[in-house]
């Protein structure tokens, strides 16, 4: 899947480790071709690696260039799904809902100082809550592939990589109870709405929870609709 | 509101999707950042916050892991800001879900777009062996043109759509009206059942 993209990372170095020896040039973009696919923001970390890997085997005589470029598509493959793996609960499960409920948590605090700026600074915080970390993986990730060559897997393993997913997990669950209790105290809110939207919380949630992979809110959206379609036709609303 | 406004925001739309899994993903894509600021260049500030937290909180449980494609939440904010913020508006309950059901049209042509880009390794590939320079830049550069113009054609499509949407509007009979109503109305719960969902078992490592 993101076999071409790497591939088109790959070219400017592997030109540089290969110069004019156009046969293994021609090689080396081959087999940075084949199949790789992982989570985006972990890939420097795996072409940093590659790019450690490539650099050594160029130099090394031909006998010996087979064997290490075996080693090195094997442990593209595996560190390709360590990263995936890693990157997807940490960037994707973690990181982006607790960004949002803490850039959500922190709008509606200030909105009451200014509603239009409040608005306005949320994408701003979002962006800034989420960017750091992702930028600091993405940018120093690189280096840290191209240092750690073939340890990279002892390197990423020595990494707290639960713990720091579990306290970003929990912060994020946190502010999103935050959230729940801000919206059900706003002042917009009178207490007949209140009553009906906690309510409601609850048992979106529960749908949501109990159901899990079969009731998206995309459908739980439609379905209120149906509902309410219903229930107006019957003269209930 | 002028006409010009929301085809520039249809081809700004075009142009940020790119960002959700083409390019840089800066997240600038994302619809709590696109939906604020796409309002506002609307002149509807608060609908778009409104429209892209909703759909921003619906979204995230919906991970882009393992080859699955999601609802393209990028689409289905831009466009239905676009159609509730447009010269001839229709009402935000109806331009939600035109919005959602064009969030899910893209999902299907871009998992046709990505069956086709698999043949392109392919190419790419004979001509390496061929000792031809495959001119990779150039193929990112057209993937990313067709990707654009295949968002910003689904969004035209649904600007053009507008009389159509707004005649249907006032031939839909009321307990559908009601029922998109309650469903907007509701939608603040909804999202933060979302995002409680999303948030989800804080001590759960995995996915």
């Amino acid at each position: 899947m993101q076999g071409l993209g790497f591939c088109y990372a790959m070219q400017p170095w592997l030109q540089k480790c290969y110069g004019e020896r156009q046969a293994e040039l021609r090689s080396a973009q081959l087999r940075q071709l084949e199949f790789f696919n992982t989570q985006p923001y972990m890939a420097p970390l795996a072409l940093g690696m590659v790019s450690a890997l490539e650099e050594e085997a160029s130099g090394l005589p031909a006998a010996e260039r087979d064997e290490r470029i075996a080693r090195m598509g094997r442990l593209k493959g595996s560190v390709a799904a360590s990263l995936a793996g890693i990157g997807d609960a940490l960037f994707w499960g973690a990181l982006r809902p607790f960004c949002a409920a803490l850039s959500l948590a922190l709008t509606l605090l200030a909105w009451r100082l200014d509603f239009l700026l409040a608005l306005l600074g949320l994408p701003g915080l979002y962006l800034a809550a989420y960017s750091l970390p992702a930028f600091f993986v993405r940018c120093r990730g690189l280096g840290w592939g191209y240092s750690w060559g073939d340890q990279i897997a002892a390197r990423l393993a020595a990494f707290p990589w639960q713990v720091w997913i579990r306290r970003l997990r929990l912060a994020g669950f946190l502010l999103a109870l935050a959230v729940c209790g801000l919206m059900l105290a706003s002042p917009l809110v009178d207490s007949r709405q209140r009553w009906v939207g906690a309510i409601m919380l609850l048992g979106y949630f529960l749908v949501l929870f109990l159901l899990a992979a079969r009731a998206s809110p995309y459908r739980l959206y439609l379905a209120t609709c149906l509902l309410g379609s219903l229930a107006a036709a019957g003269g209930w609303i | 509101m002028n006409w010009p406004g929301p085809v520039l925001g249809a081809v700004a739309v075009a142009l940020v999707e790119l960002d959700a899994a083409h390019a840089g993903q800066f997240q600038v894509s994302r619809p709590i950042v696109l939906g604020p600021l796409l309002g506002l260049a609307l002149g509807h500030a608060d609908l778009g916050a409104g429209v892209g937290i909703l759909l921003e909180l619906m979204s995230l449980s919906e991970l882009p892991v393992g080859g699955h494609l999601p609802l393209n939440a990028t689409v289905a904010s831009g466009a239905a800001l676009l159609l509730a913020g447009a010269p001839c508006p229709v009402p935000v309950e109806l331009a939600l879900p035109v919005g959602l059901a064009l969030g899910w049209l893209h999902q299907r042509l871009e998992g046709l777009r990505r069956l086709r880009r698999n043949g392109l390794g392919r190419s790419v590939e004979a001509l390496l062996r061929l000792g031809r320079e495959p001119g990779l830049g150039s193929l990112a550069a057209a993937e990313l043109c067709r990707q654009a113009l295949t968002t910003l054609g689904l969004l035209a499509a649904a600007l053009a759509a507008l009389p159509l949407l707004r005649w249907g509007w006032s031939i839909a009979p009321e307990a559908l009206k009601a029922g998109l109503r309650l469903s907007w109305g509701l939608s603040p719960w909804l999202a933060a059942a979302s995002l409680l969902r999303a948030a989800g078992n804080p001590w759960r490592v995995s996915v």
